[in-house]
């Protein structure tokens, strides 16, 4: 670190301007949400609330009919009752099965028909006709509209999830010593693979750092790793990571707790 | 020499500082005390190593809630509670030294390089006071360290070995050979620049 800096005879720095920087209620507020298990915070709750309810709204109304015509169309396909009778206007007709099956007719209309004879008296020659005709058409499968789902959100909120670097499929909290050992080291869901982190650790003589290059544990931090005992905090922090296209990124740190 | 007089405890004051940590394990508010007394102290160290006050200040934040975090951790073993601070300050420190937070700066003042040049048995001038600067330009990391404990943070030894996690008599030796290192960049180059 030689690219220091030297100041000669730099004012001292008043005590009074330094107690003025003192706020043990920001380290305070800081601790609270540093040691709170996440879990148990406000926000969690919130969305998890959240996300219930819209769970709830959205089932309901998936499963409840939209419109009279799909009602229709249930009912039909339950009963044994003789179908309504339909006029079908040649231009209009799109697919006829040869059985009861409904089919679809314009965009709501559905159409019927039972299983007619040629000796249907109220058959005339050029239903007649028509019917023969759609007897022999293979069935088309009746035309849904698809609801449109924009996959692109869906697709983003994924990927900053899997952005967060994981040990084992582990974000924080509490992590046995296997896990934390597990050979494939920092990971993240997405194709951006870790090249830099530093392991914390606080012992009862004070902080030590590591580093290294890759997403693996590198030996001096496994040896160090042994002596952290259960209960323990143990911090990586400066996580980077490149991404497929030789971006640099900085990720999330992890805190986990140690389990055994 | 004068030495650091907030850090030699009395008796008495030492057992009410570990009647403070042991309530600060039981209740994290119990804290405040321990903070009120050393965060000036740990303020200056940060600050006397960098040239960014408020950056100074946000550390000296980090170093106490790393502190709190771990609190359950600190075993009286001998060493002081600002010891224990101290190394996690430094550790915090040069972590911002390699995230490019801060810049690392090397706070001098006249007095104690004067005092520097005569235990190197040279006589003070305009001269030798730059050719001291472009000698120190020149030293190691831990050598910087060793020079700012000793020389111009005044600490004792047995202090600095604390902070720097060795033995006492390791720092006097380290100590004298930085002194040694100095005297020799300080013929060699220092008078060149």
């Amino acid at each position: 670190m030689k690219n220091r800096k030297i100041n000669l005879d730099r004012p001292q720095v008043d005590s009074k301007e330094i107690q003025a920087g003192m706020n043990f209620g920001l380290v305070m507020t800081s601790y609270q949400v540093m040691s709170k298990p996440f879990y148990k915070s406000n926000w969690f709750f919130g969305t998890a609330g959240l996300a219930s309810i819209g769970l709830i709204v959205g089932g309901t109304f998936a499963f409840q009919s939209p419109d009279e015509s799909d009602k229709l169309q249930s009912e039909q396909l339950l009963s044994d009752a003789p179908p309504p009778e339909v006029s079908v206007p040649e231009n209009n007709l799109l697919a006829i099965n040869t059985t009861t099956a409904p089919a679809l007719i314009d965009d709501k209309t559905v159409l019927t028909l039972p299983n007619l004879t040629k000796n249907d008296k109220k058959i005339t020659p050029d239903v007649q006709n028509k019917i023969e005709e759609l007897q022999t058409t293979e069935l088309v499968e009746p035309i849904i509209d698809q609801p449109q789902i924009d996959l692109s959100v869906e697709k983003r909120q994924i990927s900053d999830l899997d952005l967060s670097p994981r040990i084992n499929g582990k974000f924080h909290g509490d992590i046995t010593r296997e896990d934390l050992l597990d050979n494939k080291g920092i990971t993240t869901g997405s194709d951006v693979s870790i090249i830099h982190f530093e392991l914390h650790l606080i012992d009862g003589l004070g902080g030590k750092v590591f580093e290294e290059e890759s997403n693996q544990l590198n030996h001096e931090m496994r040896t160090a790793l042994t002596k952290v005992t259960q209960g323990e905090t143990i911090y990586f922090e400066n996580i980077k990571g490149k991404t497929s296209d030789g971006k640099e990124v900085r990720l999330n740190p992890l805190r986990y707790v140690l389990l055994n | 020499m004068p030495v650091n007089s907030i850090y030699h405890h009395t008796e008495d004051r030492l057992m009410q500082e570990l009647q403070w940590i042991k309530r600060a394990k039981d209740d994290p508010r119990g804290f405040e005390p321990l903070y009120n007394k050393y965060y000036e102290q740990i303020f200056r160290y940060i600050y006397q190593r960098m040239d960014d006050k408020e950056m100074a200040h946000d550390i000296t934040s980090q170093v106490f809630l790393k502190a709190m975090n771990n609190i359950q951790k600190y075993e009286y073993r001998g060493v002081p509670f600002a010891s224990w601070l101290y190394r996690i300050a430094k550790s915090e420190l040069y972590q911002s030294f390699r995230d490019e937070k801060a810049t690392r700066t090397v706070n001098v003042d006249t007095v104690n390089l004067s005092e520097m040049i005569d235990e190197m048995e040279e006589n003070f001038s305009e001269e030798s006071r730059t050719a001291l600067l472009n000698a120190i330009k020149e030293l190691a990391e831990d050598e910087v360290q060793m020079i700012e404990l000793r020389y111009f943070e005044k600490r004792s030894f047995k202090e600095i070995g604390d902070i720097l996690e060795i033995t006492e008599n390791n720092a006097k030796v380290k100590a004298h050979r930085v002194i040694q290192k100095m005297k020799k960049l300080f013929n060699e180059i220092g008078y060149e620049k």
